[in-house]
């Protein structure tokens, strides 16, 4: 059980980084491959709020979206809003992840730094098996976010309109739904989740300048598993890649882990190249 | 005659740089319908994606409800009262039925539970659209997907409807029912626009006749004063 409580909580922070890509895919078709590297700096400001300036703990949490939020406003204006082509983008958004990483290394340097959670970090037993505070809070995080954003996309007219745009964004146009606008406010809402899920991870991942770069793979092995644009395929994969990467590890050796992870990803591309969750792309002509 | 409520004047426009029109000018009035008629890429298309918002112009004037619409951006039209009907039945796939006329309405501006007794006025215009309500929109026929289009084009209350052959790839018992509701439309006090290519059947409902060729007008006329409709269709195939 302690295994998987394990695995499950290293998978809602892969699920985490698959929400990230999510809702920037959903509403603008382009991938933000800065979304890890957003999270990253989310954990190291809850690192500085929490140790440096010994905040309270809601503080830091409001702390660390503000800032990553005004951090993806900024990536939105500069590597995304003046390249017009989706393909384009994986590649400033990655240039402006990398600048993020160097930055964080600047600041914060090289070391991990062990992030606080709420309370003490200290292990419990729930159903036979030992955890820690902040991993059921990462497992909660996960799937609430889930749940909220799909109930979002469902009853809201803003959320509606995010699901039409991804469909056809001329179209959503033409009913007046302001399609500029809306996939700003999605870069800026990924920003302020990014804050938050800092926040969440930092106690389980520390905060470290590599950070970005391990979780940006990670979470999109969770993503192509889950399928793209389903919020519920990207946190089946990311428990999918947690758990088998810390069952591998457990059974097989810590070499193992990665390995048995992309083997899974191509038996399930080989199975369904959409992805667990993924909607086939139909076109009409 | 009542005022018109959409002029276009010597209108200028394509696809960024590239021009496909060069010189268009049509008019539509309240509670009538004008039809664009014309071959193949003639430009029809093109205009009305230029009325729309969606395509740049390049020259000429486009005055709706005496104002000029080249400062409006394409979803703020909308809100002005334009709504334009594409061809092809773009209907947001995977969403259902009720949720694709709630977006239709989303320019009114209102929250969910106001815009769902928007609804109602639709249904009572498309009664299988209450029945399919809950289905998504992608798994209807191609005449009900028209009638979602058309009904997401009206949830937005407007007040000038573009339509782009609505006939478009329907059957032809479905093309006299889908005409028939446009014809009654316009006794509401919409102003229609309608591109065709279904000669007769436009010509049929129309009030007002402008035919474009390459780009430009080589008849407007109204409907009472065409004697021969052989000319226009010489004319629809560019002779």
């Amino acid at each position: 059980m302690t295994l998987i409580y394990a695995g499950l909580s290293l998978g809602a922070v892969y699920a985490l980084v698959a929400i990230g890509y999510n809702i920037v895919f959903v509403a603008s078709r382009s991938f933000n491959f800065a979304q890890a590297q957003l999270m990253m700096i989310g954990a190291f400001v809850a690192y500085t709020g929490h140790v440096t300036l010994g905040l309270p703990a809601i503080v830091v949490v409001a702390l660390a979206m503000v800032v990553v939020m005004l951090v993806a406003a900024i990536l939105e204006r500069v590597a995304v809003r003046p390249v017009a082509d989706h393909q384009t983008q994986l590649i400033t958004t990655l240039g402006f992840g990398t600048v993020l990483t160097g930055l964080a290394q600047l600041i914060w340097g090289s070391q991990p730094l062990d992030v606080p959670f709420f309370g003490a970090k200290e292990a419990m037993t729930l159903f036979g098996g030992r955890l820690y505070s902040f991993e059921l809070g990462l497992i909660v995080l996960s799937v609430v976010l889930v749940a909220v954003i799909h109930l979002y996309n469902r009853r809201m007219m803003s959320g509606l309109a995010i699901v039409a745009m991804s469909q056809d964004d001329e179209a959503a146009v033409l009913r007046g739904i302001n399609v500029r606008k809306l996939a700003f406010a999605a870069f800026a809402i990924t920003g302020l989740l990014a804050g938050l899920m800092g926040f969440f991870i930092g106690p389980k991942t520390f905060a470290v300048a590599t950070l970005g770069s391990a979780l940006a793979l990670k979470g999109f092995v969770a993503l192509a598993i889950g399928g793209f644009g389903s919020f519920y395929g990207g946190l089946v994969g990311g428990f999918v890649v947690g758990l088998v990467e810390e069952h591998a590890a457990r059974y097989l050796g810590s070499e193992f882990s990665n390995l048995s992870v992309f083997l899974i990803l191509i038996l399930v591309l080989m199975l369904r190249p959409t992805g667990l969750f993924g909607q086939t792309q139909e076109r009409t002509v | 005659m009542t005022d018109p409520l959409l002029t276009v004047e010597h209108l200028a426009t394509g696809y960024g740089d590239l021009r496909a029109v060069w010189d268009v000018s049509f008019q539509v009035w309240p509670g009538r319908i004008t039809v664009l008629l014309g071959r193949n890429g003639s430009g029809k298309t093109t205009s009305l994606r230029a009325v729309a918002g969606l395509n740049p112009v390049h020259g000429g004037t486009m005055t709706y409800d005496g104002r000029s619409l080249e400062s409006v951006a394409a979803h703020g039209r909308v809100a002005l009262g334009v709504s334009y009907v594409q061809e092809g039945k773009r209907v947001f796939r995977t969403q259902t039925v009720r949720e694709n006329l709630l977006l239709g309405g989303y320019s009114l501006k209102l929250r969910r539970r106001a815009l769902e007794n928007e609804l109602d006025r639709i249904y009572e215009l498309f009664p299988i659209l209450h029945d399919k309500r809950d289905d998504p929109a992608g798994s209807l026929s191609g005449g009900q997907q028209q009638m979602v289009a058309i009904g997401q084009a009206l949830m937005a209350k407007p007040r000038l409807l573009m339509l782009d052959e609505p006939s478009g790839g329907l059957a032809p018992s479905v093309v006299a029912e889908v005409m028939a509701r446009v014809s009654a439309l316009k006794d509401s006090g919409l102003a229609i626009l309608l591109v065709e290519q279904a000669v007769e059947a436009a010509v049929d409902v129309a009030d007002h006749v402008t035919v474009i060729d390459i780009g430009k007008v080589v008849v407007s006329s109204p409907v009472g004063e065409i004697d021969d409709l052989e000319r226009i269709k010489d004319a629809c195939m560019g002779r």
